[in-house]
C-alpha cells in the first residue's frame, strides 16, 4: 500500500499538502457533514462548580495474589479499585447528572467524581498490587444511539509513564507469543467484581534488575487510564482515567522537610493535579462521541477534573499544579491570565519524564499535547485578595488531526483561580534546592550514543487508518524487538500533514534532535526526559531519541496518543528481549 | 409511545434547546437516536431490490459497511476478498443476525447487474449484499459513516478511498471501524466483540 510518505515522495500528491504545509489554511469540506451537535452553553465559574480534587487510593487488607508471589514482600502495599458506571454532576447547569465510566477505591462506598482516586506512592519501598475489577454494564442503558453507546467495556489498565512487567502493563489486547495466546490481560465485565486482574507495579529504579538502579529516572505525574485496543479513545473520554503521583527522598510530599535531600515543593493542598479534557454533552448531560470520525475527536466544552470550567481558591503562596492533557485529540498552550488578559510568568519544574534538572523559570506558556504533562509552580504571593486569574487555553484548533497555527490573542478560560487572604501566606515550600536544582541528570554520553543501534519509525496514514512503517496495528507480533540495555537511538517521523502526539510504553526517552536541530529547552536530554514526543505537521516536523530498555522482558507497546489514531491501528508492538 | 420513542422526542426536545442556547443552527440537524443519525436513503441491491439504509438493512442488526467499485484496483482486490473470509469465518450467522454491506463509490458504472456479476466472481454469499444509489445519497452515507479523507483533493479521487470497514450493532448502539485490509480473523474478532457484548 501507498503511504502519505511514499506519494510525496514520488511527487503524486496533488494541492492538498503543499497548501496546507504553506499555512494558508484549507477549508475542511467535511467539517458540518459529520452533524455533532453542539453541546448546550454552560456558564463558565460558577460558584456552585468548585474544582474536583480527587482522594488518595487507600489500602486493603493484603490478599492472595498468586501471580506475583515471588514480587510481594513486606512493604508491598494492596489496593482495589472498580471500574463503574456512575454519574456526576459535572456542571450545575445541566438538568441531569452525567453517566460516566470511572474507577472507584472500593474503601468508598460511593464517588461523585469523574476522576478516580489518585494514588501516591514512594519508589523502593516494595511497590503496590492493584486488584481491579471489572463492574461495567455489559451493554449501554436507554435508547440505542450511535453518538451515546460509544466504549467496549472490556478492561485492561495502563499504568501510563510506569517501569513495571509487561503482564501489568495493560497491554492492549491478550498477549500472544509466538501467534499463540499466551495470557489473558483484558478483562470483560463480570457481576458484582466477578471479573477483575492484578496490577503489580513494584516502584523500582530502571536498572534494578541488573544491578544499576538509577535514581534520575524517577517518574512524578503518571496517571492510569484504560487501553483497550481499537477503543481506548471512548473508553478513556467516558471517563476511565486517574491520576498516579510517584514521590522519593527528594519529591518527598512534604513542603516542611527538614533533611538536606528534600526539594521541598508546595506540598499537600498545594500540590494541585489538573487534567484538561473536552467533551461534548446534550442538554441532558448524556455525553456525545463518534465514532466514525478518525482525524481525532473534538470537544467543544473543556472540563478540569472531570468539571466543566470549574473555579479553585488559592492562597497568598507558591502551588505546584500538575497538568495532565487528557483529552483525546485537543492540544493546550496554557497562559496564567488575569481577566483582562494580561499574562504572568510560571516556573516549570516537570514533564511526564519526572521532574526536570532545575527548573525553567518564567515561562509565559506552554504547549501540552494529548498525554503530556507539565508541572509547573505559580507564586500568587503578590496577588491582592480577590484577583480572579484563569488557566487560558490559547491553542487554535479547529480539526483532532493536529493543532493550529500561531496563538490565539484570548482563549478560553479553563480554570478560575480565586486568590484569597488579605496577606501573603507562611510558605516553606521552594522551586528548587539551595544549588537551584531540581534532579540533575547526566545526558546520555557520545560513547552510548555511538553504541546505539538506529531505528526508523514512520507514522502515516494508509487507507483512511494509520500505520506505523507502514502496517497496522497486529498485537499478536512484534514490529521491532529490543534486547535488554541496547542503546537505541529511534527516528520517529511523520507522513505529512497531521500531529502525532508519539508515547513509548515502559521507558523515557530522550530527545536528541528535532527537526535535525537542537530540541527546546523543556524536551532536550539533560534537562529534561519525556514520555510522550509529538511530530509532524509543519511546527513539529521529525524527532530523534534514545531509549534503552532495562528490566522486563516481554511485550509492549508504542503508539500515537491522539486516540482516535491509536484506535484506527497507530500502534506497534516492540518486544523487549 | 414506547420509551424508546419517548427518548427520541425528549432528546430531540433538547437538541433543539441546545442549538438555541448555544446560538447553532446546522442545515441538518443531527438528532439524537439511531433513526435520524443514518440517512434513510434509497439504494438498489444486486438483485435489483429497492431498500431502505436505516430501515431495511441496518435497524436492530449486526452489520458490517464498507465502501468499493467494481474497477477498483488498490484497495477493493485486497479488502473484498478479505471480507469473503471474514463471511466464511461467521458462517450461517451472516444473513440470520450479521449482515455485510458493500456500497460502490461509482454507481454510473456499478448497475445491480455489474454488481451482482461481482459479488459472484468475488464469492460472496447470501447475507452480503451489494448496493448502488444516487451519487449524492451515496456521499452523504459515506461522509456520516466517517469513511472520507479530510484532504478533499484526495476525497474527490476515488481511486484513493478509504478501506475502511465500519461495523456495529444498532441494537444497543455500539459502533466502531477498522481498515479493512487487517487479516480476516482480526476483522471478526473486533465485530464479535461488538456483536456479542462481555465476549472475552
Amino acid at each position: 500500500m501507498l503511504t502519505r510518505r511514499e506519494l510525496l515522495k514520488l511527487g503524486l500528491l496533488s494541492g492538498g499538502y503543499t497548501v496546507l504545509a504553506s499555512g494558508s489554511g484549507l477549508r475542511r469540506v467535511f467539517a458540518d457533514d459529520v452533524s455533532i451537535p453542539a453541546s448546550p452553553r454552560l456558564a463558565a465559574f460558577s460558584d456552585l462548580n468548585p474544582l474536583p480534587i480527587p482522594g488518595i487510593a487507600q489500602e486493603v487488607t493484603p490478599f492472595y495474589s498468586p501471580g506475583y508471589k515471588d514480587f510481594i514482600g513486606s512493604g508491598t502495599r494492596f489496593f482495589e479499585i472498580h471500574e463503574e458506571e456512575r454519574t456526576v454532576q459535572v456542571h450545575p447547569g445541566l438538568g441531569r447528572k452525567t453517566s460516566i465510566w470511572g474507577y472507584r477505591d472500593v474503601n468508598v462506598s460511593q464517588s461523585d467524581l469523574v476522576l478516580g482516586p489518585t494514588f501516591k506512592v514512594r519508589m523502593n519501598e516494595g511497590g503496590i498490587v492493584v486488584r481491579m475489577k471489572n463492574d461495567l454494564p455489559t451493554t449501554p442503558a436507554g435508547a440505542p444511539d450511535p453518538l451515546r453507546g460509544f466504549g467496549v467495556p472490556h478492561m485492561t489498565t495502563h499504568l501510563h509513564g510506569g517501569h513495571h512487567p509487561s503482564r501489568s502493563d495493560g497491554f492492549p489486547d491478550n498477549i500472544h507469543i509466538g501467534g499463540v495466546l499466551q495470557r489473558f490481560v483484558t478483562v470483560p465485565p463480570g457481576e458484582n467484581g466477578s471479573h477483575f486482574y492484578d496490577y503489580c507495579y513494584p516502584l523500582l529504579d530502571p536498572g534494578s534488575s541488573t544491578g544499576t538502579p538509577d535514581d534520575t529516572e524517577r517518574p512524578s505525574t503518571l496517571w492510569y487510564h484504560d487501553h483497550f485496543f481499537d477503543f481506548t479513545g471512548p473508553n478513556v473520554y467516558r471517563g476511565l482515567a486517574g491520576f498516579f503521583l510517584v514521590f522519593d527522598e527528594k519529591d518527598s510530599d512534604d513542603e516542611t522537610d527538614q533533611s538536606s535531600t528534600a526539594l521541598r515543593l508546595p506540598s499537600g493542598e498545594f500540590d494541585v493535579p489538573l487534567v484538561l479534557q473536552d467533551k461534548r454533552v446534550d442538554a441532558n448531560g448524556k455525553l456525545i462521541y463518534s465514532t466514525f470520525g478518525h482525524d481525532g475527536f473534538l470537544g467543544d466544552t473543556f472540563f478540569v477534573n472531570g468539571a466543566v470550567q470549574p473555579f479553585h481558591e488559592v492562597r497568598r503562596r507558591k502551588y505546584r499544579f500538575r497538568f495532565l492533557n487528557g483529552s483525546n485529540a485537543r492540544f493546550y498552550r496554557v497562559f496564567l491570565t488575569n481577566s483582562s488578559g494580561q499574562a504572568f510568568p510560571m516556573d516549570q519544574i516537570a514533564t511526564e519524564g519526572g521532574l526536570l534538572a532545575r527548573p525553567i523559570r518564567g515561562i509565559q506558556s506552554f504547549l501540552i499535547a494529548p498525554a503530556e504533562r507539565v508541572e509547573v509552580v505559580v507564586d500568587f504571593t503578590n496577588f491582592s485578595s480577590n484577583t480572579r486569574l484563569y488557566f487560558e487555553n490559547r491553542q487554535p484548533q479547529n480539526e483532532g488531526a493536529l493543532p493550529g497555527e500561531g496563538v490565539l490573542r484570548r482563549g478560553t478560560q479553563l480554570l478560575e483561580l480565586r486568590v484569597t487572604g488579605k496577606k501573603p501566606e507562611y510558605d516553606p515550600s521552594r522551586v528548587g534546592n539551595a544549588k537551584g536544582e531540581l534532579r540533575p541528570f547526566a545526558a546520555i554520553s557520545a560513547a552510548e550514543l555511538r553504541r546505539a543501534t538506529r531505528k526508523t519509525f514512520e507514522f502515516d496514514d494508509s487507507d483512511g487508518g494509520w500505520v506505523i512503517n507502514d502496517r497496522f496495528a497486529n498485537l499478536e507480533r512484534a514490529l521491532t524487538t529490543s534486547p535488554r540495555n541496547a542503546p537505541q537511538i529511534w527516528s520517529l517521523e511523520s507522513g505529512g500533514d497531521w500531529a502525532h502526539p508519539v508515547h513509548i510504553h515502559l521507558e523515557f526517552m530522550r530527545v536528541l534532535r528535532r527537526n535535525e536541530g537542537l530540541p527546546p529547552l523543556n524536551e532536550r536530554d539533560g534537562m529534561a526526559k519525556k514520555n510522550t514526543v509529538v511530530i509532524g505537521g509543519p511546527n513539529f516536523g521529525d524527532v530523534e531519541i534514545f531509549v534503552k530498555f532495562r528490566d522486563y522482558p516481554g511485550p509492549f507497546v508504542f503508539h500515537c496518543h491522539n486516540l482516535e489514531h491509536e484506535d484506527m491501528r497507530m500502534m506497534a508492538r516492540n518486544d523487549v528481549v | 409511545m414506547n420509551r424508546r420513542e419517548l427518548g427520541g422526542v425528549w432528546s430531540l426536545a433538547s437538541i433543539l434547546v441546545s442549538c438555541v442556547l448555544a446560538g447553532f443552527a446546522p442545515a441538518e440537524l443531527a438528532l439524537a437516536g439511531t433513526e435520524s443519525y443514518f440517512p434513510n436513503v434509497v439504494l438498489t441491491t444486486h438483485e435489483n431490490n429497492t431498500v431502505r439504509f436505516y430501515d431495511d438493512l441496518v435497524k436492530g442488526r449486526v452489520v458490517l459497511i464498507n465502501f468499493m467499485f467494481t474497477n477498483c484496483k488498490r484497495f477493493c482486490p485486497v479488502t473484498t476478498p478479505n471480507l469473503v473470509k471474514v463471511q466464511a469465518t461467521l458462517g450461517e450467522r451472516v444473513g440470520r443476525d450479521i449482515f455485510l454491506y458493500s456500497i460502490t463509490l461509482d454507481p454510473a458504472t456499478d448497475t445491480p447487474e455489474v454488481l451482482k456479476d461481482y459479488a459472484k466472481k468475488a464469492g460472496a454469499g447470501p447475507g452480503w449484499t451489494f448496493l448502488t444509489g444516487k451519487a449524492e445519497d451515496i456521499g452523504k452515507l459515506r461522509r456520516r459513516l466517517g469513511v472520507y479523507n479530510r484532504d478533499p483533493v484526495i476525497d474527490a479521487d476515488k481511486t484513493r478511498h478509504s478501506g475502511l470497514v465500519i461495523y456495529g450493532n444498532d441494537a444497543i448502539g455500539r459502533w466502531a471501524a477498522i481498515p479493512g485490509l487487517n487479516k480476516p480473523e482480526v476483522i471478526v474478532r473486533a465485530v464479535l466483540r461488538v456483536a456479542e457484548p462481555g465476549r472475552p
